[in-house]
This record gives C-alpha cells, structure tokens and sequence, in this order.
C-alpha cells in the first residue's frame, strides 16, 4: 500500500483494506490558536506528524485531520478560531462512531491541544459504550512531559520548550525566533482567569518552559517524544491483544 | 606638533577602550534562583549561587569519599567504604542506602532513569530498586565507560586501551575498534571517534561506520548530546549530531578540554593560561580569565560565570565578581542545583549526632507514602512521650516513611514495649532490625522520674498483669524492671505524683526505687 491516508484512497481501496488488512485509524486532532513564535496551527501539525510516524510503525490508517477546535483564553488573538464545547464533543463522536461504523476496530485519537480534554474524553467513552471500537486518545505533550523534564530540564508549556522543539524537529522555518522576547511569556497563575490571556506564550512554572530554540536539541527531543508515543500506543494494543478484547 | 600629540592621544584612547570592552554577555538569563551543592568529607553544603552564601550545612553521618550527581540531577550519590547513599537536596534527606562489593569509580544515570549505572575497576552494575546487579565482569580493568542509546548500551574502555561496546538489554559484548577519543550522546546510538586525526561515527544500532571529512584533534559532546565540538589548532567545529551536519565554527586556538554547563547552555573552553566561557546559542566568547588552580570546575547554567574548587576553598567568578567561600575540610565535589535556596536561619544546627553505625530493634508504629502525615505523626508521637524516628525507603520510585519508636537492644525488650504501645495506644506494632549511621536527637519531656535520673520513665501493667517499667534517654529505651509474678487480671495501675501503685483486689503494691533497684512492696 504507498499511502497511509484515507482520504487518498478509493472507496473500492478502502473497502478491500479495512478491516481484513487493517481495522486500526488514527485521528489528528487540535486547534487553531495563537502560539508564540509557532504557527496558528501547532496543535494540529504535531499531531499529523505524529500520526505519520505512528502509521508507519503500526499497521494504521490516518483519517482526515480535525483541525477546528475549542480555543478559550487565547480567542482574541488574530486568527485565533473556536467550536463551542457541545458543537466540538458532538463532532468528535460522530467522526468515532462513523469511523467505527466504517468497521475500523481501534481508533487512536493524538491529540494536540490542551483545551479539549474533556470532550475528547467523554466522546471517546461514548463511542466505545455504543459501538465497541477501542478508543485510545493521546495528549502527546502529557505523555511525553517526564521526557520534557528529563531533557531540558523544565516543564513544557503553551507554545513553550516542548511544542517549540517539536516544530522544529518537523519544519524548523515555521519557527520565528527573530520575533521572540521574554514578554511574550507569561506564567499561568491558579487564582486568575484572564481573557485574553496577556501572553501567548503560557508557562506552568516560575522560570520553566520557555523555548528553547537550538534545532539539534529540539530533532532528538522530538524523535524520542515521537518514540514515546509509540511505545505506549503500542503497549496499550499488544495489552488488549494478549488479553483477549482487542 | 600639538595636532599630532592630539591624534596619539585618541588612537590611545581608542585603544585602550578596545581593549577595556567587556565581552557582550548573551547567555539567555532565566531568573530561576538555584543551589549550589558542594561535598565535603563530613558535610554538605548548600549555597545560593546569587549571593553565594550558605545557607544549609548538612552533617554526613559518615566520611564521604566520592560524590557523583548522575544525569537528570535528582540526587547526589554518595559513595564511601563500598556503601552508597542517595541525598535527595529537595528534602534534604538520605533516601536510600546501599552495599556495593566492589569500589565505586564512577555512577552515572542510564536512561530510563530509574537506573543506574555503578562502574568499579573491574565490573558494571546496573542499580535498579536498590539492588545491585552485576551485567559485566572483566578481567582487565576498567579506564573509563560512558551510557549512549537511551540506555542501550554501555561504552567502556580498559587500561590497556581496548574499546567495548556492552548491550544492556542482552548483556552481549561487541569489541570496537581501537582509538583514543571517543564521545557518545545518551540518547542516539552513535559513536563519534578519531582515527588518523579524522572524525568517524559508528551507529551501533545500525552497526555502520564512516568517515567524515572533518579533521580534529580532540572531541567533546554536550550533556543533551546534541553537538559535537571536534578541536583541531586554530578553531572548534560545531557538529549537530542529529542529521551530523556543520553548524558553526568558533576561533579559538590551541584548545585543550571543553567543560559544559550541565543544562548545556555554555561551556568553558581551556588553552593553556585561559578559560573561556561560550554561550552555546550565539558561538560568541562571554568571558574570558586566566587560568587557576582548581580541582573541579563547572560553569554556572543560563549565567555569566563559573565555579571552581581548590582544597577547602569554594570560588564564584563571574562577570564582574569573584567570590569565595572556605569550607571546613577539602571539597570532594560541586555541583548545580535548580532548588530555590532557603532564607538563611541564624542557627542552622546539625540535625544528627554522629555515632558508629549501630544495629538494633526497634517498634516500627507505621508506614506511609504521606509525608506530612508521617511527620505530623511523628510529631504527635513524639508530644506524647515516643522517642520516634522516621527511616525513609524508596520502593520503585515511592518513598516510603517508616515511623519508628526507640533504640532497643534486646528483641524481647522491643516486643514488650510494643505490647505496652498496642495495649495503650488500640494501634497495632510490630518489632523490626534497624541499622543507623546516626541516632537522630530528640526531646521527650521528662514527667515521671522513679529513680531521679532525670530520664523519663514508661509504667504498664500488661494484660497478663505484669508490671513493666521503661527507660527513656534520647531515643535509647531500657527495660529496667520487670516484675517476677504477675498481678491478677483484674489488677489496676495507678500513678500519682511520682508514684506508682498497682491495686489488685484489696491490696495495694507500690513500686519503690530502693537500693539502685526497683522493688515492689505491698502498700499499707
């Protein structure tokens, strides 16, 4: 097979495919928001290029990306696009369950932004309690933060070190770090909600997460947070296998 | 005549404000306050690097003879008379302690990093859970061996400069071939060496070799493993090791070591009378000194400066400072820490007496992963007249808090006063071996003093109507009477003012301190 996207096949293709040869699909999904010195899109361009390496070391289908999202406290900022809550968790399930309907058995969801846990969550849950799909939802940059803190020894954050280095491990041009300043930093406080947040760029921690803009730092950052996912992607299926509900 | 003293006198000026032009500092400043650790034989000491003072002395319990702060810089390690022990300096506390066969050369971290590598002279251990295991014996010794791969594999060198390439996962030996410098990155699986002063890369994953057409005399690699500096006579070649492509290249001459900052920010380069520090980021010289005499040097991470120890002596240079701090006995070793530094407290007293470490049972109350719940217990414990410590355990990465009540040396001694806590306290005890290297103070408030010794005494009468009177002198509990017959079921004990007096049916016995002994005689 020379490509690993559902959306560059045939439904003649695809009917031959899945689920004889393949009953596994993963989602991309993020959002549009201001980031930093990274694009709009950084929370969907991880994800797709994580999608892209897990495909090509599971037998995986890549369904088409959800690329809209829900953005909150970074909205005001220019190009900033957002779903309400309900419209984004009832789009989720019905892209789950239709793509459990199209006889998909495991779906893996990479998600790459913070902002919809919730919904991802239950509309994972759902899908699974009304069609029997396996539903694995990924939030990379939760995964892959003990290696954040191993490596650079600092937590991530919003458009920080993490997402930062793993753009830059997959197009180092769309990182602008001729406009970067500390200003556009700012920690997130527990006592306040600020909309717009004053800062693009939104660290957890007092002196933590900045990125860092050093490219052969962010391409072994990246390919082992890359591997991270995999692992554990791949230990959850060969669970499911050797116990029998896969 | 006068124009031209003019034009000397600015081509002076010139000059001398040239030469006067500090280096422009670009090395990204995180205000982020952080310690610096330093080892002494019997103390640790921590310090705020910003206005290098101390501000936390911790008495070892013993002699330190090595300290190693293996990668990611959680603990510093310990290392003496073929024991190990783990100082946590968030907390301030020995978290771990382990017995080695052999003599520890180096501990380093081996991703992923509840691991570590212990290399003695001849034999590698990885440490996991507190066990040590034995993966490799040799029977040459061993120079030096460093972790690349993500924890894959183990390069290691003997004296007799033989390179080996040790595969952890399945224990195999692979010989590589032999050459001199040799720099590995933790997390790829690449060897970067000099053969006939070109630089080679070996993928032992891929198990391939080539050659590169740059040509040096010494490598070095950064603690993320991310680039290479190849050194030949007039500059230094920046290598990334990812994609193994050029970068940069910075005019340094002569160079003969490279030490990195361990976040890898900066590096100090050396020739033979300076030190130069280079801000990784930007390849430009930030500072630049003469050379002095240190024993162990590193340079500060995210600032200007550097910190080197000689014998007793601790030295900050930076910028525009230089500071210097003398320690009670020779540092063993130093190193960054991103703790917050405490405000410094007028008495900073050593927590622990020191003592030969000393074996015996103890009541162990209970145990918890909770460590507020631990000390407050303690605490409690404590208030109500327990001599208590508490002995920490790391069990797959959880830290447990044993609470432990008093220092016996005899089992039967131990079970009887577990007895009295159980029967008091409706908490159910049991009786453990403990080993300590110190027995740490405490105060339990003296209220019940028989014999006048100024120590506190315990009274219980057990259920099976035996009377039992302990001791206590710091965390040390005796057994110093312990009736022969025992009372009735029935019996009660009473205590009033200095007395005690058992009444068992219509009698009344009262204990008395007589003849340096206790007896107990029947009341009229």
């Amino acid at each position: 097979m020379k490509t690993k996207y559902m959306s560059e096949l045939t439904w003649q293709e695809f009917g031959k495919l899945v689920p004889d040869e393949i009953d596994t699909v993963i989602l991309p999904v993020g959002t549009i928001e201001a980031h930093g010195v990274i694009p709009l899109g950084t929370d969907n361009i991880i994800p797709q290029d994580i999608s892209i390496y897990l495909a090509n070391n599971i037998n995986a289908l890549i369904a088409p990306p959800v690329n809209y999202g829900i953005t909150s406290s970074l909205l005001p900022y220019p190009g900033s696009i957002s779903l309400e809550k309900d419209t984004y968790e009832d789009m989720i399930y019905e892209i789950l369950t239709d793509l459990a309907r199209n006889r998909f058995r495991k779906i893996i969801v990479i998600n790459g932004h913070g902002g919809q846990i919730d919904e991802l969550k239950r509309a994972a849950l759902n899908c699974f309690k009304d069609t029997d799909a396996r539903v694995v939802v990924v939030h990379w940059w939760l995964l892959t933060s003990d290696w954040t803190k191993e490596y650079y020894g600092q937590m991530g954050g919003h458009a920080g070190i993490d997402e930062t280095a793993a753009i830059l491990g997959i197009n180092p041009e769309l990182v602008k770090s001729e406009i970067y300043s500390d200003s556009l930093c700012k920690k997130y406080e527990n006592g306040i909600n600020a909309y717009p947040f004053p800062a693009p760029i939104i660290l957890f921690k007092d002196g933590e997460g900045m990125p860092n803009f050093d490219r052969d730092k962010a391409d072994i950052y990246y390919n082992k947070a890359k591997e991270i996912v995999l692992e554990d992607v791949n230990a959850i299926l060969n669970s499911y296998k050797e116990l029998n509900i896969d | 005549m006068i124009k031209h003293i003019i034009i000397a006198f600015a081509i002076l000026l010139s000059l001398i404000s040239c030469y006067r032009k500090k280096p422009e500092n670009k090395i990204n400043i995180i205000n982020k306050p952080s310690s610096i650790i330093a080892v002494t034989k019997n103390r640790i000491y921590l310090i705020d690097e910003e206005n290098f003072k101390v501000y936390k002395r911790i008495k070892l319990p013993f002699k330190a003879e090595k300290a190693f702060q293996p990668f990611p810089y959680k603990y510093i390690v310990l290392y003496r008379n073929r024991k190990i022990d783990y100082f946590n300096p968030r907390n301030k506390h020995f978290e771990n302690h382990i017995y080695a066969r052999n003599t520890a050369y180096n501990i380093y971290g081996l991703n992923p990093y509840n691991r570590l590598v212990y290399q003695s002279d001849t034999d590698i251990f990885l440490i996991k859970s507190n066990v040590l295991f034995n993966i490799k014996h040799i029977s040459e010794k061993i120079d030096t061996s460093y972790t690349f791969g993500s924890g894959r594999y183990i390069f290691y060198r003997t004296k007799n400069n033989k390179n080996y390439i040790l595969n952890v996962d399945s224990v195999l030996t692979q010989k590589f071939e032999n050459c001199t410098n040799i720099a590995t990155s933790p997390y790829l699986s690449k060897i970067y060496f000099i053969k006939n002063s070109i630089l080679m890369i070996y993928d032992a994953k891929k198990a391939t070799k080539k050659a590169t057409k740059i040509k040096c005399k010494q490598i070095f690699i950064s603690p993320a493993g991310n680039k290479l500096y190849s050194i030949d006579n007039d500059s230094i070649t920046v290598i990334g090791t990812y994609r193994d492509e050029y970068i940069n290249s910075i005019q340094l001459k002569s160079i003969n070591n490279i030490i990195f900052a361990p976040d890898g920010n900066n590096f100090l380069a050396f020739d033979k009378d300076s030190i130069y520090q280079v801000d990784q980021a930007t390849y430009s010289i930030v500072l630049r000194r003469e050379k002095q005499k240190y024993k162990h040097i590193v340079p500060l991470n995210n600032r200007c400066g550097y910190l080197l120890s000689y014998k007793n002596n601790l030295k900050l240079i930076t910028e525009n400072n230089n500071y210097k701090i003398t320690l009670n006995a020779p540092i063993i070793n130093i190193f960054l820490s991103d703790i917050e530094p405490q405000k410094v407290s007028k008495k900073t007293k050593p927590k622990s007496i020191k003592l030969e470490s000393i074996t015996f049972y103890t009541v162990q109350y209970m145990s918890t992963k909770n460590k507020s719940h631990a000390y407050n217990q303690k605490n409690r414990l404590i208030k109500e007249g327990f001599p208590t410590y508490i002995k920490t355990l790391n069990i797959n990465d959880n830290i447990w808090y044993r609470l432990r009540i008093g220092i016996f040396n005899r089992k039967e001694n131990a079970l009887k006063f577990s007895t009295y806590i159980t029967e008091t306290t409706n908490h159910s005890c049991w009786v453990a071996p403990d080993t300590l290297d110190s027995i740490p103070e405490v105060n339990i408030k003296t209220v019940l003093d028989l014999n006048k010794n100024k120590k506190q005494n315990i009274v219980h009468l057990d259920i099976n109507g035996f009377l039992r009177l302990f001791e206590i002198d710091q965390m040390k509990i005796s057994l110093i009477y312990s009736s022969e017959d025992h009372f009735s079921k029935r019996a009660k004990l009473l205590i009033k003012s200095d007395k005690v007096i058992v009444i068992d049916d219509d009698k009344s016995y009262i204990l008395k301190w007589e003849n340096n002994s206790f007896v107990i005689k029947e009341s009229r």
